[in-house]
């Protein structure tokens, strides 16, 4: 009799000891993330009814102005994401923007003078500092 | 005076030493060869180069190649004409004898011995055939006989030549003290000019002095007559007196005290005219004019950390500004001149070497006067593969009404190789500029990559064009761009 007990403890500490990181890495798995999904990403000439109009990959130094738009949804809490700006490779400018539940588009934006002609990237980092998109364009004449 | 004192007293200890050594040389090669025609042609030889230098100082080219010929030419005949001499000379000599003493000419040959034994040869009624060589070989004009290597003796000379002898026949031949050769058989003279009583032994003696250089003492079986053959020169002896004289005419005997008196202020004269002659070929090669030049000479890069490489260098090539006598810098070639730059103190990254004259490797009797650059820069790095994304770099304007909306580009990515430093900072692979102001549809257009810095490489060099496809649409407002 006490044999059998032995065993039938051994069984439950093994279930147990399969059983709930079992659980835990499933949960893990359908638990929404907490990071927003980025839905769009695009440059343009202009935003207009938080729509950015005329998107491109080659704006005129004329424009004066460009724009990173990007859309996020979901948005599953308040956070903050970064338009990292370079031009040639070089960083020129980090733009912090807060965005919201449950969607939110926002965008950052540039102004242009007559050096900042050549290849653009824009990063698109969230609040992990993690790379989510990078857009590419050029400023040209 | 000061020119002629200046060179003296900027004499380096080597100068001193280079001098002395091809001096004796010089000495050594004359005491080797004196007396031969070797000796006389090299002689000559030298009085041609001589011309040869003055021609081509005074700018008589055509006069200078000629004689350069006439050089290479006489060397080589030298050699083929005067080779038994060369080959006797130095098979007659001991190593030694080569770097140390005053060989003499057949010193050693016990004239007496031989004298004494020709006119005992001559009282007996005995016939002898007696060859003393001297510089030239007689190997190849001599045939027969049997090698003997004994040491002369009136006996042995007898017991040679005593009729029952199996080589009594044949000539012997004697070297300094030794008979080297018994039973040879000499080439007979055709001339017609020999006496009607001269026999087969007196004809064979004259067809080897003919021949040679070689003295040949013939004792007659019949009349017991003694002949000495040298040259085309036939000398009837008289008496012992006369054949001693010959003798020692002939060996270069020296029997007396004026003699050797001659031979020391002859090797001195030769000593001095040595020296004298080295010392002026040296001045003419080491310090003639003093003539500068520039060389560009690449550089070589030493005790690299072997985990580093070098991704760049401010130069790679430096200006040196040598100088040395005229003679000398003509000959100078870019591949003796060496620039050894020590990498063992550098790290990852930029560096300052300096280039030490200690690290510039020049032929003897070159000094460095400038060096340009006297610093380099030098870009070490740890060599690291990276994935680069690749992007367009568009120039020029587009027309009017056209947006530029999508563009995919192949390959999207390529792998390059760089320092880790350099490609720390290095987030994309441009292409070359691509003009905008043909675009009016959609297109496609192939272009380079552009790897900045130069030190970059792509790991697939086939990846170095890449395709760029566009997609254009057509401005809705016009006016928009127009009033921006």
């Amino acid at each position: 009799m006490k044999v059998t007990f032995g065993k039938i403890c051994s069984v439950i500490v093994l279930a147990i000891v399969l059983f709930v990181p079992g659980i835990v890495w499933t949960e893990e798995l359908i638990a929404p993330s907490e990071e927003p999904t980025l839905v769009k990403a695009v440059m343009c000439e202009s935003i207009q009814k938080f729509t950015p109009t005329n998107e491109a990959v080659v704006f005129s130094i004329d424009l004066g102005k460009l724009y990173s738009f990007t859309d996020f949804d979901p948005v599953p809490k308040q956070t903050v994401i970064y338009h990292k700006w370079y031009q040639k490779g070089r960083l020129v400018t980090v733009k912090r923007l807060t965005i919201n539940p449950p969607r939110w588009s926002s965008f950052s934006s540039m102004q242009l003078r007559d050096a900042d002609k050549g290849p653009w990237q824009v990063d698109i980092i969230d609040s992990n500092d993690k790379l989510i998109k990078t857009l590419r364009f050029s400023v040209t004449d | 005076m000061d020119t002629l004192v200046q060179p003296l007293v900027s004499l380096r200890w080597q100068d001193i030493v280079d001098i002395l050594l091809n001096s004796y040389i010089l000495f050594r090669l004359y005491v080797l060869f004196r007396g031969t025609n070797v000796i006389r042609m090299l002689v000559a030889i030298g009085i041609l180069w001589m011309l040869e230098r003055m021609a081509m100082s005074i700018g008589l080219i055509v006069t200078s190649w000629a004689i350069q010929g006439i050089i290479a030419a006489a060397a080589l005949i030298v050699i083929i004409v005067f080779r038994n001499e060369i080959a006797s000379v130095f098979k007659a000599r001991s190593f030694k004898s080569f770097f140390w003493g005053i060989p003499q000419r057949q010193i050693l040959t016990p004239t007496e011995i031989i004298v004494e034994s020709t006119y005992e040869l001559a009282r007996l009624g005995l016939g002898a055939l007696i060859v003393l060589p001297l510089k030239k070989g007689i190997e190849e004009v001599i045939h027969g006989g049997v090698l003997w290597q004994g040491r002369l003796s009136q006996e042995m000379l007898l017991s040679i030549f005593w009729n029952g002898s199996p080589v009594h026949d044949g000539a012997i031949v004697i070297q300094g003290d030794q008979i080297v050769q018994v039973g040879a058989i000499l080439p007979l003279s055709k001339s017609n000019t020999l006496p009607s009583h001269f026999g087969t032994r007196h004809r064979a003696a004259a067809g080897l002095s003919e021949q040679t250089d070689a003295l040949v003492i013939v004792v007659s079986e019949e009349r017991g007559e003694i002949t000495v053959f040298k040259g085309t020169s036939i000398i009837n002896i008289k008496d012992s007196l006369e054949l001693d004289q010959v003798l020692n005419q002939y060996t270069g005997t020296i029997s007396t005290a004026n003699g050797a008196r001659k031979q020391i202020i002859e090797l001195c004269l030769a000593g001095v005219m040595c020296l004298f002659g080295v010392t002026g070929v040296w001045y003419s090669f080491a310090r003639g004019i003093e003539t500068f030049v520039t060389l560009e000479v690449p550089v070589e890069f030493m005790n690299r950390d072997p985990k580093l490489e070098i991704f760049s260098a401010s130069a790679s090539s430096v200006k040196l500004q040598i100088s040395g006598s005229g003679s000398l810098i003509r000959t100078v070639s870019p591949d003796q001149v060496k620039v050894k730059v020590n990498l063992a103190n550098t790290v990852a990254g930029s560096n300052q070497v300096v280039i030490t004259r200690d690290r510039i490797v020049l032929p003897p009797g070159i000094q460095l006067k400038q060096l340009e650059p006297q610093t380099l820069t030098v870009d070490l790095d740890v060599p690291v593969k990276k994935k680069l994304p690749v992007q367009p770099d568009w120039v020029g304007r587009l027309p009017a009404g056209i947006i530029l909306q999508e563009v995919l580009i192949a390959p999207e990515t390529v792998e390059v190789i760089g320092g880790n430093l350099t490609l720390k900072d290095i987030r994309t692979i441009y292409t070359e500029k691509i003009s905008l102001d043909n675009i009016s549809t959609d297109g496609e257009v192939s272009a380079d990559l552009v790897l900045l810095p130069s030190s970059l490489k792509l790991t697939d060099e086939s990846r170095k064009k890449a395709k760029v496809n566009y997609k254009v649409v057509q401005r809705e407002n016009t006016a928009d761009i127009e009033a921006k």
